[in-house]
């Protein structure tokens, strides 16, 4: 059985369709790239994905069955925009995680903290927007998840948060888990992608191994995606 | 998982600012009572009596007001703002969250309503004349019934309040992209309509009545008022109507946000 499957998703807002018929399986164990440009549709179909928007028409299925409380247990999230409760401090955040998600570890939450030099008594409110996407990050990769779900993780930030970021993706998913990245910093991520999904105009555009389609390219996934969505 | 997330909301609805506000208030309803006692004295602390008095009430409906807002706000930011990208991604149904979100709210208010009833007590029942009169009232039959009566009746108009807004957040959100105007015309539209219902529909029933159709037509007199067993009816009727009211307005409003969100 797949681990999320997308069947004939679609999502109007207003007028506009911001996502038509998208039919999308994620396997397992499987670091995948969700790659478009801005407006392509990636954020939108994130959303659906966890429940935060509700679909025009289809479905997301996940182990099978429509999301709810079970999905959500094994999906971690990371939006792109901050939405932690500023008036709490680092460490009431890490108990509300504890609180509410089984799988999270707290222990492992706070060795990454400290790896960032992040005091636990510091309030979010304090907190840089920057050092707030770092404490999200951990907060998401402490989890012991199914499916990792990283909605532009390395948009503005610098080269050297980007590879802080890169590392602790890599280095804290679970074994068996996927995790689907979504970026239009293509360059920074190629390397450690399993398969590619490219998205365009609310459309699946091309689902394909990263390998098979350097190969078949004759070039880096960047160059191809330039070539393919060159305006 | 209702209670783990009931109390971070509580938390959040109450926290510093209601805890200050209900030290504040009954403060001042104890400095208030004090100058009461000590107004005969002089002029000066008469004069305190009287401003204390005013800020006391001020208070009083302030901390009722604040803990309405505060809970629509906490409401609106953790279901519709960006903090609501973590709360519907919590491993909860959606009826719990919905649930937990609309008691906090109702919680909060009580907890208002008794600071400002406690306030109330501190001021004005420990007055020796006051407590007099209350204490003869409380002798005759049927009184502390009434009075039972009479503070459910305010706790389920005030729910009445909550629910409407809490019922136009949601359908503002899903009918007019979460546009605020629109919420506050739905809610204020909702809370009209309910309470025409029910003012309406024990109108009706005191057509049935003529004993109880004249309390609705006649004036009488607070000592009246607690001796008769038509008011009593009354207020049990519409304290059931308005009972029925509140279920219908939190289940509707469950019942659209459980079609789902859009969160920007």
């Amino acid at each position: 059985m797949s681990l999320l499957e997308c069947k004939h998703l679609s999502k109007r807002f207003g007028n506009t369709m911001a996502l038509q018929d998208v039919n999308l399986t994620l396997p397992r164990g499987r670091i995948i790239g969700l790659l478009g440009k801005n407006g392509a549709g990636k954020t939108t179909l994130i959303k659906l994905m966890n429940d935060l928007l509700t679909p025009t028409g289809g479905t997301v299925l996940f182990e099978g069955a429509p999301l709810g409380a079970e999905s959500k247990q094994a999906i971690a999230y990371l939006p792109e925009r901050t939405y932690l409760e500023r008036s709490m401090t680092v460490a009431q955040t890490l108990r509300y995680f504890a609180t509410f998600y089984t799988s999270f570890d707290q222990e492992k939450a706070q060795r990454l903290l400290a790896d960032l030099d992040l005091r636990e008594d510091a309030r979010i409110s304090t907190l840089s927007k920057g050092m707030q996407e770092k404490l999200q990050l951990v907060l998401v990769m402490s989890r012991k998840a199914k499916l990792y779900i990283l909605d532009e993780p390395l948009g503005g930030v610098d080269p050297a948060t980007r590879d802080y970021i890169l590392d602790t993706i890599l280095q804290n998913f679970a074994e068996d888990a996927s995790v689907l990245l979504s970026t239009h910093l293509i360059a920074d991520i190629e390397r450690i992608l399993d398969d590619v999904i490219l998205i365009d105009k609310g459309q699946i555009a091309e689902e394909a191994s990263a390998d098979e389609l350097r190969t078949r390219e004759g070039c880096a996934i960047d160059d191809y995606f330039r070539r393919r969505f060159k305006c | 998982m209702l209670k783990k997330l009931m109390r971070y909301d509580l938390q959040w609805i109450i926290g510093k600012v209601l805890s200050y506000y209900s030290a504040a208030t009954l403060l001042i309803a104890l400095l208030a009572r004090v100058f009461h006692a000590l107004s005969s004295q002089a002029f000066f602390l008469h004069l305190l009596e009287k401003i204390f008095s005013g800020a006391f009430i001020s208070c009083g409906i302030a901390i009722l007001i604040n803990a309405l807002m505060r809970s629509l706000v906490c409401f609106r930011s953790t279901l519709y703002g960006d903090p609501s990208y973590l709360t519907h991604t919590l491993p909860i149904k959606r009826r719990t969250v919905f649930t937990a979100k609309a008691l906090s709210g109702t919680v909060s208010l009580m907890f208002a309503l008794a600071v400002s009833a406690l306030g109330l007590a501190i001021t004005v029942l420990t007055r020796a004349d006051v407590w007099e009169k209350a204490k003869e009232l409380l002798r005759q039959r049927g009184t502390v019934s009434t009075l039972l009566l009479i503070c459910a009746a305010v706790v389920l108009q005030l729910v009445e309040m909550h629910f409407s807004a809490v019922f136009g957040l949601v359908l503002g959100h899903r009918r007019e992209k979460g546009r605020i105007p629109f919420s506050i015309l739905y809610s204020v539209l909702i809370y009209f309509a309910v309470s025409a219902v029910v003012t309406g529909l024990l109108f009706a029933l005191s057509l049935l009545k003529p004993e109880v159709h004249a309390l609705l037509t006649q004036p009488l007199s607070t000592q009246e008022m607690f001796k008769m067993e038509e008011m009593r009816f009354l207020l049990a009727v519409g304290t059931v109507l308005y009972l029925l009211a509140d279920s219908g307005l939190f289940l509707a409003a469950r019942h659209v946000f459980c079609k789902g969100v859009d969160v920007e």
